[in-house]
């Protein structure tokens, strides 16, 4: 601890700084060959929301043309499903994998670790590029007609299988070679990431002594490095079995198609963990920071990202209930999914526990928070009966499955994210976002959710199958009204567009610390110097809000006299 | 059922309730259905808790705790471990019970009864279902295939023997009413079996749902087809005799029916060459054979082609094709292609 403590500012004093690392260089070619995190994570954010912007685009038209059961409202049969298969695919490998950590996490990993930057600069950025390559790939298939597979490229439909059916081969490997770039793009912020917890953590930081998003983000990244391969190899081995005619995957050459589904959701299964860990992470920042209580049960919690990572690796069987699957095989994959249900709950029932006794804030972030903790219940508990084998079998592939995991990928993972942006917002931009408009999104979002989605559920117990471009006319009010859903939820996304946007100019200039929050982050300035802090931070418990006392809506938080002083937080050892 | 009491009610939306069906399902037509359901409801019982505990607390709190002007957050302990082990071990234990009651239906589902089961062989393609039903009171000897139409007598258990053609996709038979699924896959042969104990009448329709849920192209939505449960097997023979019988289709609808279900995967109506010429415009055509003949597209070419496809190979095109035959039902079969070709003139 030496050094650094003396010349900290006066408490009220608010810093706003001239030179941070948004201005530090100046210039377009700075930001493209830039090794600093938090410019690459400003690009990451960019890019991901294009992503999210333009996978929402096409969930907009899917819902506007199932408005009608039979006619053709703006796409035909054939554009339908190149419509859900773009949706899916840019939803999940575009945003929700890459989204929080990459954004977001890249951005504030180093900051809570009280570091300069990630442990692999170099490799962050070439991160990034293996991003956009991705990104402008799928923009590719797009124009040049699109791809109709699903976004889980089964074959043999995927690979040309069928009648009137040829495989748009061009399309076909520009999907297969961006879903393993963006793999590898995966792969090394996961590796970057866990290389820095370990590294670049103070001496006086224990692991135990890291806010819980990082855990998170460690299960996160441990999930990245090993499940990734997998499904890179089984684009591969795909693409060796047309080149050579050696049946893997393709009836026709002998292969079995149920094998790929075994590869695939190997890493797709664990790949759900990649966008819900992340999100469950911001949320107990969130749930801590806005009730001003440490969170409860921090070592329950860290250690049930872990496990929840780990069981994730041994439930994917859970997806191929009906293919044909052994029922001995099912039933064990059955009983292995209940497992990870219960490192979730402890989850839930953590952060209910944090808000007792607290002095909840509804400020739009835990608005947010809120809203996942009621969103993340109905989809996680949905997630019973899928795991329930018997009834797995009536709801599989049917709109209870699209209700529960938009609930969870949706409802939680895009929850957890707009929560983290606008938390984070003050710090990465410098400036504060229109606190009402910010409440309204949050309320339209969570409305928007539940309009969507609710409806979809009970559709499903009736048998509506999912991927169905027309419907019989039963399911019409259950499609009306969840189309009604989305256009709530688009209206807010355009809004939280508009406003964060205006922000950037007018918004009021951001004190270090508006939220009160105890991670490090909050000590440096708003936004950030280039090297992340003018003065080494003094290291304290993620959790200890009691070393912060509100100034003005102007100055938000500073850290009290006698914690400048001493250099030493005020909390009691846990 | 314990789900309508709890949410059925605020349905007061427009809803088209299936027959029979309750807010969450359709009848349960099968001695599983109700066993899957009460699975549901168990379950569906335990989530209401929980949720209501977990939603109701952060309420409670959001409301007792919420910053105002004169409250102040109080320090509490940070981890209570039997608190802790409890919220764990309890929804442990909760969850292997409905593991337990969900595992026994689901080997009710998989495992067929040791009595009569009676077979129907189920072929899956792009876009529509074909069932053969032979013996069981039908004449010997003869198959008896009929698209898009399952029948069935009730209380009379069923096994379905699904496969895909090889050069086709993976499809999946969906009866909600019975509460099963099975994919079909190219390549094997996948069972299912099922026992209707109600019919479609009984609720005053016509017949049950059947839905492929696997997704399979362009015409994905479309491949349904209709289950129709008899009251015993000689009503059952009749219906399925008449819906074999494809003479009671208009010819167009006849010939278009067969094309769909075996000549698309290698012939298009669009004039795109496929392994086979398209059969857009090819009507009246002359076509120039392999061997330099020529040859116009009639009726009897078309027979030809149909029961001889080795005989005259349009030019260009690989000598690739099975003959076909319909039995008794041959003449009526190409009289209904002859007439879906004509239509194809242009």
């Amino acid at each position: 601890m030496a050094g650094g403590i003396v010349e900290k500012p006066a408490s009220a004093e608010v810093v706003h700084p001239t030179v941070h690392y948004l201005n530090a260089t100046k210039g377009f070619k700075n930001w493209l060959v830039t090794l600093d995190h938090k410019r690459i994570a400003i690009m990451y954010l960019c890019a991901v929301s294009v992503a999210l912007l333009l996978g929402g685009f096409w969930a907009i038209v899917l819902r506007t043309e199932l408005l009608h059961p039979h006619d053709d409202v703006v796409l035909s049969n054939a554009w339908y499903n190149r419509a859900f298969t773009l949706h899916g695919a840019v939803m999940v490998f575009l945003f929700i994998i890459p989204g929080i950590p990459a954004s977001l996490g890249n951005f504030v990993l180093p900051m809570q670790l009280g570091a300069k930057d990630l442990a692999l600069p170099r490799i962050n950025l070439f991160s990034w590029y293996l991003y956009v390559m991705g990104l402008i790939l799928f923009l590719g298939i797009l124009f040049l007609g699109g791809l109709d597979t699903g976004w889980t490229l089964y074959p043999p439909y995927s690979v040309g299988g069928g009648s009137e059916h040829k495989a748009v081969w061009l399309n076909l490997i520009m999907a297969y070679t961006a879903v393993f770039i963006l793999g590898f793009s995966s792969i090394l912020t996961g590796l970057n990431f866990i290389a820095t917890m370990h590294k670049l953590r103070p001496k006086d930081m224990g692991m135990y002594d890291m806010p819980l998003f990082l855990w998170a983000l460690y299960a996160t990244s441990l999930i990245q490095v090993l499940a990734t391969p997998v499904v890179g190899l089984t684009l591969g081995l795909s693409l060796i079995e047309h080149m050579f005619n050696i049946g893997i995957f393709d009836p026709r050459y002998g292969g079995d198609p149920v094998l790929y589904q075994h590869f695939f959701w190997f890493y797709s299964h664990p790949a759900v963990y990649i966008m819900v860990l992340p999100a469950m992470g911001v949320q107990s920042e969130l749930i801590a920071t806005f009730s001003r209580k440490h969170v409860f049960g921090y070592k329950a919690i860290a250690w049930s990202s872990i496990a929840i990572a780990a069981i994730g690796f041994i439930v994917w069987g859970h997806h191929m209930f009906v293919s044909g699957q052994s029922p001995a095989a099912g039933i064990i994959f059955s009983l292995l999914t209940y497992f990870v249900a219960i490192p979730s709950a402890i989850k839930v029932f953590n952060w209910v526990a944090t808000l007792y006794k607290g002095a909840i804030d509804f400020k739009a972030p835990m608005i947010y928070a809120l809203a996942f903790m009621y969103l993340f219940g109905i989809g996680g508990l949905t997630g019973l009966f899928l795991a329930s084998i018997a009834n797995n079998v009536h709801l599989h592939d049917t709109y209870f499955v699209i209700a529960h995991f938009h609930m969870v990928m949706v409802g939680s993972v895009l929850t957890g994210f707009l929560g983290g942006v606008h938390y984070w917002w003050p710090k990465m931009t410098g400036r504060m976002y229109n606190e009402t408009l910010g409440r309204v999104a949050a309320v339209m979002v969570f409305i928007g959710f539940n309009v969507t989605f609710m409806p979809q559920f009970v559709a499903g117990t009736r048998g509506m199958p999912r991927r169905y471009a027309n419907y019989l006319d039963e399911f019409t009010t259950y499609h009306q009204v969840s189309t009604i859903g989305a256009y709530i939820l688009g209206a807010a996304v355009v809004l939280q567009v508009g406003y964060l946007l205006h922000s950037l100019f007018k918004g009021r200039k951001a004190p270090p610390n508006p939220w009160g929050a105890a991670s490090l982050e909050w000590q440096a300035t708003s936004p950030p110097d280039f090297h992340n802090f003018l003065e080494k931070p003094v290291t304290m418990g993620a959790y200890d809000f009691e070393n912060w006392e509100y100034v003005s809506e102007e100055a938000g938080y500073v850290l009290k006299r006698e914690v400048i002083e001493t250099g030493k937080s005020l909390a009691k050892a846990h | 059922m314990m789900a309508d009491l709890a949410l059925g009610n605020f349905a007061g939306l427009p809803l088209a309730q299936q027959a029979g069906g309750s807010f969450w399902f359709p009848p349960q037509a099968s001695d599983v259905a109700a066993g899957v359901d009460f699975t549901y409801d168990l379950i569906l019982w335990l989530c209401i808790i929980f949720f209501v505990l977990i939603c109701g607390a952060t309420l409670y709190f959001m409301v007792k705790y919420r910053k105002r002007p004169g409250h102040k957050e109080e320090v509490t302990s940070t981890h209570n471990t039997k608190l802790e082990l409890a919220w764990s071990i309890i929804p442990l234990i909760l969850l292997m019970v409905v593991f337990g009651v969900s595992t026994y239906w689901y080997l009710r589902i998989v495992t067929p009864p040791s009595g009569e089961v009676v077979e129907v062989e189920v072929t899956a393609k792009q876009w529509n279902w074909t069932f053969t039903y032979r013996g069981d009171g039908l004449p010997a000897g003869k198959n008896y295939m009929v698209v898009g139409e399952l029948h069935l007598v009730r209380d009379q258990a069923y096994q379905m023997v699904m496969t895909t053609p090889q050069n086709d996709v993976i499809h999946s038979m969906f009866i909600p009413a019975f509460r099963v699924k099975q994919d079909c896959v190219p390549g094997r042969y996948n069972k299912l079996w099922f026992r209707a104990i109600k019919a479609p009448q009984d609720d005053g329709a016509e017949y049950y749902d059947l839905y492929c849920t696997e997704y399979c192209g362009n015409d994905h939505s479309l491949m349904l087809a209709k289950v129709f449960v008899h009251e015993n097997k000689a009503e059952w023979a009749a219906a399925v005799i008449e819906a074999a019988d494809i003479s009671r289709l208009d010819p167009v609808d006849r010939g278009k029916s067969i094309f769909d279900q075996n000549c698309k995967s290698c012939h298009t109506v669009n004039g795109d060459p496929s392994t086979g010429p398209s059969w857009k415009g090819m009507w009246g055509r002359e076509e120039v054979m392999e061997d330099g003949t020529k040859v116009t597209v009639d009726e009897n070419y078309v027979r030809e082609s149909v029961l001889q496809p080795a005989a005259k190979i349009v030019k260009g095109y690989p000598n690739a094709m099975t003959p076909f035959t319909w039995g008794d039902q041959t003449d009526v079969a190409i009289e209904g292609i002859v007439a879906y070709m004509k239509t194809l003139k242009d």
